[in-house]
């Protein structure tokens, strides 16, 4: 009787869960904090994010986009590294390799993913040139867009936001 | 058992935040591409390398799931680290202070040394406990673990948890 209610017991509590979540997302936002789904449920592409979160003239959407298409090229190898990094981990850990082998795997991946990052900070640092300074004396902004731009060149940076990391 | 259920509430609902076994252990995208759906169907990494490990309910993935939970927690100092060093690399970027943003990618670079560590650490525990056959599959499961660790990246939902990701 116990068992058979459980599962019914784990929906209702999912979909309270989900109605919750999406109260409190539609509760926060205003100026500068942007969120890539929105209350409404549209999915926003991050130039479109960073439009909104900067409030974005179409010459500043211009430079930054120019600023990320430069950023992609320069991430391509970067991108094919940490891959490569990341795979090697994995491949000494299966091989039981010894520990100095896993740390000089580990290394290279750490060096590979402040490579990406550099370059993603570079990129929004090269767009940032564009803004006028009310919209630099915003850091509820700046913090959102320095989320928004983690990841942005493992795949085609002006995407829907889906979370990929390295 | 109960697991597998919670899985298929999750897939049934389209409700990911439901807390699975393993969407427990957390869970977010990959660099190949193993993100979270924006529809928020999709299993999350973690449910994926657990599935592709083939991990048992009864020993294997509670196991993990302390081993998991060490790992958070060793691991949130890192992220906290690598979110600063970003903030701190842009400023200097910004300002055009070289040598300040030269600093800020060392420190950044030694924390992802630290958190990719205890990533690796994590795999290298779990694949102790693993059958020959499941032992196989490791270099596979271990993409999905990739940044499982760090700050979460933003996605279509928002933020999936703590941290800058």
């Amino acid at each position: 009787m116990i068992a058979a209610r459980i599962p019914k017991a784990i929906l209702v509590a999912c979909v309270v869960a989900a109605v919750a979540g999406t109260a409190i997302s539609a509760q926060r936002g205003g100026g500068g904090n942007v969120q890539a789904g929105g209350s409404s449920g549209a999915k926003a592409a991050r130039m479109e994010l960073m439009v909104k979160a900067f409030t974005l003239d179409d010459e500043q959407t211009k430079q930054f986009r120019a600023a990320f298409d430069d950023g992609q090229k320069n991430a391509a190898p970067i991108k094919l590294a940490l891959t490569a990094a990341h795979t090697a981990i994995g491949t000494a850990i299966q091989s039981a390799k010894g520990q100095p082998e896993i740390d000089k795997a580990v290394l290279e991946y750490a060096t590979q993913s402040a490579a990406m990052t550099s370059v993603e900070v570079k990129s929004l640092a090269a767009a940032m040139k564009s803004l006028r300074a009310e919209q630099l004396a915003n850091p509820r902004a700046i913090d959102s867009v320095l989320t928004l731009v983690h990841g942005m060149f493992l795949g085609k940076w002006d995407t829907v936001p889906d979370g990929k990391t390295y | 058992m109960i697991s597998k259920v919670l899985i298929m509430v999750a897939l049934g609902t389209g409700v990911v935040a439901a807390q699975s076994v393993t969407t427990k252990m957390g869970g977010q995208g990959s660099v190949l591409g193993t993100g979270p759906a924006a529809s928020g169907t999709e299993l999350s990494p973690m449910d994926q390398f657990v599935m592709k490990l083939k991990l048992d309910d009864e020993k294997q993935i509670p196991a993990a799931e302390r081993v998991f939970g060490q790992a958070k927690t060793a691991a949130a100092p890192y992220g906290l680290e690598l979110t600063q060093q970003r903030r701190r690399l842009l400023d200097a970027e910004v300002a055009g202070k070289a040598d300040d943003a030269k600093l800020a990618l060392e420190t950044y670079t030694e924390a992802a040394r630290k958190v990719t560590g205890v990533e690796a650490a994590f795999m290298a525990r779990v694949f102790a406990d693993l059958k020959p056959d499941q032992k196989k599959k490791v270099s596979e499961a271990f993409v999905f673990l990739t940044g499982i660790f760090q700050p979460t990246a933003a996605t279509s939902q928002g933020r999936r948890r703590g941290g800058d990701q």
